[in-house]
């Protein structure tokens, strides 16, 4: 399944990792600030970021050579745990950025604490994933 | 008087002397071996390179580091095919009759350079026998002897059926067993191994076995019957304290760079979830911080708007 014979799903994930670490740093530089600026560099690191986790997913399944470990999942391993939480910072951010992009559109004031405890649950998720991922790279 | 005493002792204890000397075949056991990333290591000599069992002996690997995907044992010649290993984990091969040198791989990381060598060899005499003659060797194959009254075997060469033996109890392993699998039903070890008669590399130097034409004929080797197993087959859990040791890096592998020090407990990737813990502190202390400041903005922005309700 995966020609190369080597994992495609560690080269690919610092994309979305990188750039919605810099969203979440935008939007908490953007509520200390008050600066609405910070809004539209946001957005624009966000919506790649999003866009780069179907692409990201689609990697780790190629690295598992399919879905057979879901049939069975061991619980006592990192593995599911990391896709667990790869899944909450999925889902964390794709609904700040719907969110988001939802607000905007009917011209809306963002209320902080959405915003910003969106943004902060997708990235708390994406450091747990993070941290699991390395335990299996680095071999516990 | 004292002469004749003295024989008769010696009459007595020269057959207890011969029998002494004579070579009895070793016993079969169950060795020992670790499994990590991305090495097989012999746990008795430390050997890398290759491990080295009798034939008969049966191989208990441990997974002393894991990883994604899990490491597995694999001997295709030997049709060893270990499921998926975690992190303590044992895997017991079934008694390894066949002799000869194999490729032992871990299929997921076979391209990753996870590959040694399993040598069986037939099994050596444990006493002080007079040894033979060292045999020539020839390139392709190296005679070994298997004891007395007993052919040489060459490596490679499929072994013939066992020659059924006393019924002597089989011997408790020398290496420590996982505590955690029940104590086996032992049957008498097939020692014997007879060369492939097809073989042209087969210097024949002994007698050939004696053939009791009484006894029963010998079963095939892979009887499941005959099979001795000193260890349950398949996959077991190692013994918390045996994986407290943690194994030494491969040179010039990340772990040896970085000087990495391996998780202890039940489940060493919980320290995950205590680093999250401690990473989640800035994290929620940044994010706390900007909603306090989003909070003193807005206060501060309610008087401006009272008075400017007030004005209209």
């Amino acid at each position: 399944m995966n020609p190369f014979a080597l994992p495609v799903h560690a080269p690919m994930v610092h994309l979305p990792v990188a750039l919605l670490t810099i969203t979440w740093v935008c939007v908490i530089v953007r509520h200390v600030s008050g600066s609405a600026r910070w809004d539209e560099r946001t957005r624009m690191f966000e919506i790649v970021g999003v866009l780069a986790l179907p692409v990201t997913i689609v990697t780790a399944f190629v690295d598992t050579r399919g879905f057979d470990f879901l049939t069975n999942p061991r619980f006592d391993a990192p593995l599911i745990w990391h896709m667990v939480a790869g899944l909450a910072a999925t889902v964390f951010f794709g609904w700040h950025f719907l969110w988001r992009r939802d607000r905007r559109r009917v011209d809306l004031r963002l209320p902080a604490t959405i915003d910003v405890g969106l943004a902060t649950l997708g990235m708390l998720a994406l450091m747990a994933a993070g941290l699991l991922a390395a335990e299996m790279v680095y071999a516990t | 008087m004292t002469s004749a005493r003295g024989i008769r002792w010696g009459l007595v204890s020269f057959p207890l002397v011969l029998m002494g000397l004579m070579p009895m075949p070793a016993r079969a056991e169950t060795r020992q071996a670790s499994v990590g990333n991305y090495w097989f290591e012999d746990d008795a000599t430390g050997d890398r390179t290759s491990i080295v069992v009798n034939q008969g002996d049966q191989l208990t690997f441990t997974i002393r580091e894991g990883i994604y995907p899990p490491h597995t044992v694999d001997v295709d010649e030997l049709d060893i095919h270990s499921p998926d290993l975690l992190l303590g984990a044992t895997y017991t091969t079934p008694p390894l009759k066949t002799l000869g040198t194999f490729k032992l791989y871990c299929r997921p990381h076979e391209q990753r350079g996870h590959v040694t060598t399993l040598a069986v060899r037939a099994t050596t005499p444990t006493t002080s026998a007079p040894q033979p003659e060292p045999q020539p060797e020839s390139q392709a194959s190296t005679p070994t002897t298997t004891g007395a009254g007993q052919p040489p075997v060459v490596e490679g060469s499929q072994p013939a059926p066992p020659a059924p033996e006393p019924a002597t109890p089989a011997p408790q392993p020398a290496s420590p067993v996982p505590p955690a699998t029940p104590a086996p039903q032992t049957t008498p070890v097939p020692h014997a191994a007879v060369p492939d008669p097809k073989s042209a590399t087969v210097a024949l130097q002994a007698a050939p076995p004696a053939a009791d034409s009484s006894a029963p004929p010998a079963p095939p080797p892979d009887d499941p019957v005959t099979a001795t197993t000193l260890t349950p087959v398949g996959v077991g859990r190692a013994d918390p304290e045996s994986l407290a040791r943690a194994p030494e890096p491969e040179p010039g592998s990340l772990d040896d760079l970085i000087g990495r020090r391996e998780a202890r407990g039940a489940v060493p990737w919980t320290r995950a979830l205590r680093l999250l813990v401690v990473s989640a502190v800035p994290i929620l202390g940044a994010a706390g911080f900007s909603l306090s400041r989003e909070a003193g903005r807005h206060r501060a922005r309610e008087p401006e708007r009272g008075e400017s309700r007030r004005g209209l």
